[in-house]
This record gives C-alpha cells, structure tokens and sequence, in this order.
C-alpha cells in the first residue's frame, strides 16, 4: 500500500483499494473462528454435562469418558456431521501428547521407587503387555473366522 | 558486576516460573521434540515425550525454573485431558457402524482381551513384589493416557507412574505387537488392530495406522472402547486382587 502511495500509481492503487472492500483480509478468519469455537464449546459442554452426571450418582466410570459416551450418541442420534467438531476434536487428537509432558516429568523425581520397586514395573510393561496384546489378537481373529465360517453354512 | 549477575538471575528467577512461560517451555520444546523424532524416522527411545520430559527434568534441576511452580502452572494440561478424551467420541462414532457387523465378536473380544491385559500386568506385577500403590498404577496400563489418569486418581495410584508406564507401554507394544503377531500365526489385519488398540492405545493406534487402513480403524476402535470397559473393570479387579 506504502509504495502505491509513493509512487502514485492510481489505478493500481485504486485496484487494490477494491480489492480490499470485497476482502478485507481478517475476513476469512473471522469466519473460521467462531466454527472453531463451536467445535470447543461443544466438547467442553459434553465434558461437563460427564461430570455433572459422575459427580450426582457417584460414578466409577470418569466424567470424560461419559462425557464421550454421551457425544458418540448424540453424533448417532443427530446423524449430522459438524465440521467444526470434527476440525476441533482432530487437532485434539493430534496434540493429545502435549498434556502428558507433566505426567512424564513426574517420573524423574519417582527415584526411590523406581529403585525399588523396578523389577514389578519392566515385568508389567515388557512381558504382560505383548503377551496380552498376543493373545488377544488370536482370540479375535479366532471369533472373526469362526462368524465367517458359520455364515458359510447359512448361506 | 556481582549486581548485574544477581539482577539477571533474579530476573530469570521470576521470568521462568512465570505461567506463560511454563506454558511455552511446555508446546515449544514439544514441538522441537517431535520435529527431531520424525526427521530421525520416528525412533522410539527418541520418542518426544520422552526429550522433553528429560529436558525439563534437567531445567529443573539445573536452572532456577522451580518444581513447584512447574506442577502449579502445569495443571491447566491436566485440565485439558478431560475435553481432549471427549473429542475421542468423533473416530468412534466414525467406526461404529463397523461394529454392527461384528458386534458380538468384537464385544466379546474387548471383554475377554480387556480383562487378560489388566490381570496379566497385575498378577505379573504381585508375583515380582510389587508395592500395593505400584501394582494399582500398573492396573490402569490399558487405556489410553487421558483416561488412565484419571482413573488413577480416583483408585490411588501414583500419577506420575501412571502416565510413564501407559505412555512406554503404549510405545513398545506399538513396535514388538505386530510382528509377534505375524510369528505366532495372526493373519487378520482386523485382529492385530484390535488387539493394539486395546493394549497400545495412542501408540498402538498410531502404528497400526501407519501398516495398514483396516488395522488402524480396528485399533482406535478397541482404544476407544476400552475407555468405557476400563473404568468399570479395574476397581473390580483391584477390590478382587488387592
């Protein structure tokens, strides 16, 4: 804008100048931002409406996960598909790392227990966990073909 | 001179623990990490949690950021894991009309495979010695991070043990899951992705999405159910063994 000025270009100023008028550039994030927004709130709101419900009967199960539970219905139910959430809960998904950094800083000033308590710990984490994971990928794909099997004989 | 260095240290004293500035040690070192973890091709001791959780360990240690006002202005993360575990509702609705075709099977797979993963690392964990506090954290291995947390919170495990052993859990079995898979027979890609979203969650969704479609969609609907199953499974089966 400075240099039309100065060089008193006006047609090429009073281009831009039009230019501007029709698109201001904040236009297009001020339309995205509240679609943004929509998306927050709504999360927020079925966090909430979780922990009201956890907090009243005195739940096990945590506030966000019935709040979660609740959402999958509602999306179920309501059968639209909000863009906005769906922009708002993939950046969520993506950065979901972020909040465990001050967990895993934790684990630094655990020395003690660690020292003790380590052998428990690697078992849990290295044997029990792929020898889970295992097993419960052959109990799976043992139902999924025994389905398939049995719908042969029907079919 | 010996003015100017106390000045600047008291200034970096007060600077340092500020909110704003724990927030950006926090994302700007995250982002960093996670940079080098994908430029190095996504080695798992190089895992971003595991930089910047060292990185910030030693800040504490070695500069005058204080522990205390790390955790106090760390808490508004904390806070944020409830509307982010919400937002897991999206992929699942998603997947759930995968489900209705395979409801039975996979229900019953996610009831069965969900009870072996929590007391395979809870008997394994008693049978070593482990401390009561050790062996509850160790329960709540298998959901994903955000929920795990929680969890703990509310069956009195130790938090921070919670979040590293769901996180290098996650991790390991996201690298050894698959191919233990393959060697001992597991064809169905469905199966395998299951079985890593229950037992890897974040991680094992991740990695399965990385081999193959149908394995990722598998995986993240196992995670995502685990995180209804878990919560009314392990205070059982804490009260039962403990």
């Amino acid at each position: 804008m400075v240099s039309y000025l100065l060089l008193g270009d006006r047609k090429r100023l009073a281009e831009s100048q039009s230019k501007f008028d029709t698109m201001p550039p904040f236009q297009q994030s001020a339309i995205e931002e509240p679609a943004m927004l929509s998306g927050i709130v709504n999360l927020f709101l079925f966090t909430v409406i979780g922990n009201v419900i956890n907090d009243a009967f005195s739940l096990p199960v945590p506030g966000s996960v019935i709040g979660l539970v609740l959402l999958v219905i509602y999306l179920q139910i309501s059968g639209t598909e909000s863009e906005s959430l769906d922009k708002v809960s993939q950046l969520c998904i993506r950065y979901l790392g972020v909040l465990f950094i001050p967990g895993c800083v934790g684990v630094f000033f655990l020395g003690d227990l660690l020292a003790q308590q380590w052998l428990p710990i690697v078992l849990a984490i290295f044997v029990a966990t792929p020898f889970s994971l295992v097993v419960t990928a052959l109990l799976v794909q043992w139902l999924l073909n025994r389905r398939t099997k049995s719908g042969h004989h029907h079919g | 001179m010996d003015e100017t260095v106390t000045f600047l240290h008291s200034l970096l004293t007060r600077q340092l623990n500020n909110p704003v500035t724990i927030l950006s040690i926090n994302l700007g070192l995250y982002l960093l990490a996670e940079q080098l973890f994908i430029r190095t091709g996504r080695k798992a001791w190089l895992h971003p949690l595991l930089t910047v959780s060292l990185l910030i360990y030693l800040m504490i240690r070695y500069s005058p950021l204080e522990l205390e006002s790390y955790k106090q202005h760390s808490d508004l993360l904390i806070m944020l894991l409830a509307p982010f575990t919400v937002a897991l509702a999206v992929p699942l609705s998603r997947q759930l009309h995968t489900l209705r075709r395979t409801a039975g099977q996979l229900l019953g797979s996610l009831l069965i495979g969900g009870f072996l993963a929590v007391i395979a690392g809870m008997s394994i964990a008693i049978a070593a010695g482990g401390a009561r506090e050790v062996v509850i954290s160790l329960a709540n291995k298998s959901v994903t991070t955000a929920v795990a947390i929680v969890m703990g919170k509310q069956n009195g495990a130790i938090i921070p043990l919670v979040a590293a052993v769901v996180i290098v859990s996650g991790v390991f079995g996201s690298i050894v899951g698959p191919a233990l898979c393959q060697k001992l027979g597991v064809t169905d890609q469905r199966a395998i992705g299951f079985a890593m979203g229950i037992n890897a969650h974040a991680g094992g969704v991740a990695r399965s999405f990385e081999l193959d479609a149908t394995m990722g969609g598998y995986a993240s609907l196992g995670m995502c159910l685990c995180t209804v199953y878990m919560p009314l499974l392990v205070p059982l089966l804490i009260d039962l063994l403990l």
